[in-house]
């Protein structure tokens, strides 16, 4: 009997294996067939170009919607609107594949987050942290879709990750202040206090470090998403262009899109999770020390 | 291109001096302010109750350390600024 | 063409961006592929693992030369438009400050994955804690190179405000402050986050009390960072 189940359990692995590579290798050989066809130019790099010109010369505020931004992000809105609907279908106590499949994704970062903060803040930030991961990682993986001529990721836009990692910083901070009280928060801007006897008395010289301590990290989480999202696209244009867009591309799109989108996409949420659990502060991490 | 003036130069090679200044000076304090937390964290991981008392020590030299990279930026500030 | 200076410092700029730019990270991936080559060899048996930490390290210290190409490729298929003389001494200034800017982080980030993989390999168990904490501390790292990238894209597309010999020297200034400024920090930072890698790797339980202890440091160390950012926005807007 443990025979024909291993064996059973054997051939399911194979052909869940075989599916799988099979269908990244049509993919590619379907893309490898049909990008020398599609429209595909450099006019694509001055167009982001374009763009980037538009955000550092701070032209007119709301003179110019970046129309394929918008749209893509309403699509992995859609998306995702439509994938949390599947998941809630119906909670079951023994859960089924379906619910089974949620549950794990949801583990992964309520597992993080409670390692970090303590079970009741983690239960509060884990959809935040859910949400952004499948954000992020949605708007990279939509490039494998690159053959469509109005598909784009939407955090090749500068808008996108600043305003995301603006959302990180206040997210960060609003739960410092709703935690901490507002006394202890500011408190830390004026660490390390110089201590005469049992009197401290706030180093006032340490302040504008601290401050600008907390732009430089909103500014480097958002940059770091941008520049690795729109370097990929870049990228993968010019080099498209070089070669007339023979066999290569979609192995750029796999590297560049899907392998470093998802890194990316995790260091941001990481990044986000980690700003909020120093700024909260020891306290919530010595409880649960004590809980391990 | 015209000749360039007296004043303009000065201020050009103010300018560029002010640039290597805080390059430069980032350098040494960067790489000692990385040493000390590097130091920090094995004593911190080895001997984690005394978490507290290291971390105060390396407040401490990060303070003095911090500062030669405020000098490097006073100096730069004053170049920019200063020079007219 | 042919006696377009503008193209012939764009070229240049280029070429400088992503030669120099290359440095830091290939000597911190061949050093993350050192690490793992002799964690192999002690532990053939968790190879899956250490060759998974290994390319994940690669693929995070790699976006740092990714910056400095993107710069090259921008600086060498975007024509400038109508633009001043100034103008050629922003795109020098743009290719010193990502070719410089990249080394640190490059080295820093290296140094942490290569003892990531080495902790793996030689204790196994701390392999779920220390993939999460070789990413994060990675990332913290790469943001001087992310100023230095920064600063160069605003060098290249902001309208320059003043204009002059001075004003162009100092753009340049601009280019230099932040590219030499992003080493120092960067390789603090990463040698930092690196020894307190294999201190985790040795005592997982640990991480708690050292990721806060870490962060709190490299958050110091990365203030010179941003005094070097500051500065070179302040010659850049106020000179």
């Amino acid at each position: 009997m443990q025979a024909i189940l291993e064996k059973a359990s054997n051939l399911i692995a194979a052909r869940k294996k075989a599916f799988i590579w099979g269908s990244i290798i049509a993919l590619c050989l379907f893309e490898i067939i049909v990008s020398p066809f599609v429209h595909s130019s450099m006019a694509r790099v001055t167009e982001h170009v374009e763009n980037m010109k538009v955000i550092f010369g701070i032209a007119i505020p709301f003179g110019g919607i970046n129309a394929k931004v918008l749209l893509n992000t309403w699509l992995i809105m859609a998306l995702m609107i439509i994938f949390a609907l599947i998941g809630r279908r119906k909670f079951e106590t023994f859960p089924g594949r379906r619910q089974g499949m949620f549950e794990l994704v949801y583990e992964l970062f309520y597992n993080l987050a409670q390692e970090s903060l303590g079970e009741r803040m983690a239960r509060r930030y884990t959809p935040y942290l859910l949400t952004l991961f499948f954000f992020i990682l949605l708007s990279d993986w939509v490039l494998s879709f690159y053959l469509f001529p109005w598909v784009e990721e939407p955090t090749i836009s500068l808008n996108t990750t600043l305003a995301l990692g603006t959302i990180a910083f206040f997210v960060s901070h609003i739960t410092a202040i709703k935690e901490k009280g507002f006394l202890h928060y500011i408190s830390h801007y004026f660490e390390p206090m110089i201590e005469i006897g049992p009197v401290k008395i706030p180093n006032i010289l340490f302040f504008p470090i601290h401050v600008i301590g907390e732009l430089g990290k909103v500014i480097s989480h958002s940059f770091r998403l941008f520049g690795n999202i729109l370097g990929g696209a870049i990228i993968y244009v010019v080099v498209s262009a070089l070669i007339h867009e023979m066999i290569l591309p979609p192995g750029l799109i796999l590297f560049l899109g899907i392998f470093i989108g998802t890194i990316q996409a995790f260091v941001f949420t990481l990044l986000a999770l980690t700003y909020i659990t120093i700024l909260v502060g020891p306290e919530e991490e010595e409880g649960e020390n004590h809980g391990h | 291109m015209e000749a360039v003036s007296t004043g303009e130069l000065v201020k050009a090679l103010a300018v560029i001096s002010a640039g290597l200044c805080m390059g430069i000076g980032t350098l040494g304090p960067g790489i000692g302010e990385g040493i000390t937390a590097a130091k920090a964290c094995e004593g911190v991981s080895r001997e984690p109750q005394n978490a507290g008392v290291i971390t105060r020590t390396m407040l401490v030299a990060m303070a003095i350390i911090e500062s030669l990279g405020i000098y490097a930026l006073v100096i730069a500030l004053l170049l920019i600024f200063v020079v007219k | 063409m042919a006696t377009d200076p503008f193209m012939a410092v764009s070229v240049c700029a280029a070429a400088f961006a992503i030669g120099m730019g290359a440095i830091g990270p290939s000597l911190g991936i061949g050093r993350i592929g050192s690490a793992a080559l002799k964690s192999i060899h002690y532990q053939p048996a968790i190879s899956s693992a250490l060759m998974k930490n290994m390319l994940i390290g690669m693929a995070v210290t790699e976006s740092s030369a990714i910056f400095a190409l993107v710069t090259a490729m921008i600086l060498l298929f975007t024509p400038v438009a109508t633009a001043g003389w100034e103008k050629m001494y922003a795109i020098a200034g743009a290719g010193l400050s990502i070719g410089f800017g990249t080394l640190g982080s490059g080295l820093g980030e290296g140094f942490i994955a290569s003892k990531a993989v080495e902790s793996v390999g030689r204790n196994p168990e701390s392999e779920p804690v220390i993939t999460r904490f070789m990413l994060l501390t990675q990332a913290i790292t790469e943001s001087p190179a992310v100023f230095a990238l920064v600063i160069s894209l605003s060098l290249l597309f902001v309208d320059l405000p003043k204009s002059g010999f001075a004003y162009a020297v100092s753009l340049l200034a601009t280019g230099l402050c932040m590219g030499i400024g992003a080493i120092g920090p960067a390789i603090g930072e990463g040698y930092a986050a690196g020894v307190a890698c294999e201190a985790v790797g040795k005592k997982p339980s640990s991480f708690p009390v050292v990721i806060r202890t870490l962060l709190l440091g490299m958050a110091l160390a990365e203030s010179c960072g941003v005094y070097a950012m500051v500065v070179a926005l302040c010659i850049m807007y106020f000179a």
